[in-house]
């Protein structure tokens, strides 16, 4: 099975900074309070080089990329 | 190993009478049953050692749905973990962190021996590394039970059990299965985030099978006395009886067990709880919802026809209450904001919103403004805590808009009929009013 980074993320480690949305805004949204809600999992090609950079700026590396199936 | 009790006649209910053990105890014990007079009343404890495929092949005449709260079948619980076999830890969950529920602790007072028989099937068949009974420290009478109820068994277990506690300060989702791991990791006791299948990598890193204690006393059971003395009583495909709690409408809490299928009616018939005291009650705790008594007093307790009808008995608790459903819904609704870990942001941010709105709801006028806000609220809330607690307030959020067309109609129209004095479906020491 072809195994394609996803964005996760942590709930209880997340504080709500809310960088990930903002460099991420293809796929994550903030929340009425300020969290970041996944609209869409899959990273594609094209964001993988800003998703990583969002996972290693997440104050509280509540955001992972990880490949999965 | 088949005993000669199947053609016993069986209470259809036992009101502060049997517990589990239907048709072999004549009164449920005031205090512990030791461990000589458990064995002595269940027989030679050693034929109900069994293998897994022995459990299986129980569980394949006679499910066992799990009594934590979800109902999950135990056949498929243990061929999930059976890849797992010599590598487990095994957890008897008896923290039941549900304030309503009463069934565990009454379980745990008067027959610690059939939970540790349970716990000590299941982890001998499946080679279990270490084997806890997991309680709350606040109970002390409880904890103190179990602990004598250890020394007595010394080393008669192939594996050792171990007494847990869980930290008193974690509220309601300390009964969270990744809690449990939390708390006898030694990491606090409160829900944590384990990426992915937490069940592979609980406590110590192993692969971690938690189950509620009920489960296992009905495991004890199965194993000992076989599938036929176990479906002796009950009906369709589900066997054998179940602990409740019913909370009647003054709030007088009571442990009852009863036959699988029992309609509600007849519950309630037997707690001498009338139709008539009773304005709304909540069906499966705070995972549940509040329903109207109609609905109630029609509803019969087995798994699959609550299912069926999309509702769900949870830890088995039913409490009932004189008070208007939608004031018990924002009560229900603050509790359950008071009591977040504190963790996740849409819990302990959208929680307090959700109850303040509720609490408007009901005391003020309803107004589609007001509905949509809650709709909004509860949809952001959902799916996004790092356990289900905040799911359970949505859903409980969700169902009595539903269920309670007429009495917002009302309240919009004249406001609320009722005097509504304190409830009985969240602890006391809560205070009613906004956030």
């Amino acid at each position: 099975m072809a195994r394609i980074s996803k964005v996760f993320i942590n709930p209880i480690a997340c504080n709500g900074h809310g960088m990930c949305a903002e460099l991420l805004p293809e796929l994550i949204e903030l929340d009425d309070w300020g969290f970041p809600v996944i609209k869409r999992k899959e990273v594609p090609a094209s964001l993988l080089e800003i998703a990583r950079r969002a996972e290693r700026v997440c104050p509280t590396l509540a955001l992972m990329i990880r490949e999965a199936p | 190993m088949e005993s000669d009790t199947s053609s016993q006649s069986f209470p259809r209910l036992a009101v502060g009478g049997q517990l589990l053990i239907a048709g072999k105890v004549a009164v449920m014990p005031h205090e512990a049953l030791s461990f000589e007079d458990h064995s002595a009343l269940l027989g030679s404890a050693a034929p109900y050692f069994n293998s897994l495929h022995h459990i299986k092949k129980h569980l394949a005449q006679c499910e066992i749905y799990g009594r934590g709260g979800a109902a999950f079948p135990l056949s498929r619980k243990l061929s999930a973990y059976e890849p797992y076999k010599g590598k487990l830890v095994v957890v008897a969950n008896g923290s039941e962190s549900e304030y309503l529920s009463g069934k565990d602790a009454a379980l745990l007072s008067r027959h610690p021996h059939l939970v540790l028989d349970g716990l000590s099937i299941l982890s001998s068949a499946l080679g279990a590394k270490s084997a806890y009974i997991h309680v709350k420290s606040s109970k002390a009478s409880m904890v103190g039970t179990v602990e004598r109820a250890l020394e007595e068994r010394g080393s008669f277990d192939p594996v050792t059990l171990e007494l847990s506690f869980s930290d008193s300060e974690v509220g309601y989702p300390g009964g969270v299965e990744t809690a449990v791991i939390s708390s006898i990791s030694g990491m606090g006791g409160k829900p944590i985030y384990i990426p992915s299948r937490p069940i592979l990598r609980g406590i110590k890193r192993r692969p971690t099978m938690i189950s509620n204690v009920e489960t296992l006393a009905q495991l004890a059971l199965l194993t000992r006395f076989g599938g036929a003395w176990f479906s002796a009583v009950g009906g369709g495909n589900e066997a054998g009886t179940r602990l409740m709690t019913v909370v009647s409408p003054t709030g007088i809490s009571n442990v009852i067990e009863v036959v699988a299928g029992t309609s509600f009616s007849e519950v309630f018939d037997a707690l001498s709880i009338y139709r008539e005291s009773v304005n709304c009650g909540l069906l499966g705790g705070y995972f549940g919802q509040l329903l109207d008594p109609d609905k109630l007093w029609s509803l019969h307790s087995g798994v699959h026809t609550m299912k069926k009808a999309g509702l769900s008995l949870g830890a088995g608790v039913v409490a009932l209450s004189q008070r208007c459903p939608l004031v018990e819904t924002a009560q229900i609704l603050k509790y359950l904001a008071n009591e977040t870990s504190g963790q996740c942001g849409p819990c302990y941010m959208g929680l307090p919103e959700l109850a303040s709105l509720w609490w408007e709801l009901s005391t003020a006028r309803v107004t589609q403004k007001l509905i949509d806000r809650i709709m909004r609220v509860g949809e952001q809330i959902r799916g996004r805590g790092g356990c289900a607690m905040p799911d359970g307030a949505v859903m409980l959020s969700a169902a009595s808009l539903t269920n309670f067309r007429q009495e917002l109609l009302n309240h919009q129209s004249s406001g609320c009929s009722l005097t509504n004095g304190g409830s009985h479906l969240i602890p006391t020491n809560i205070t009613t009013g906004r956030n």
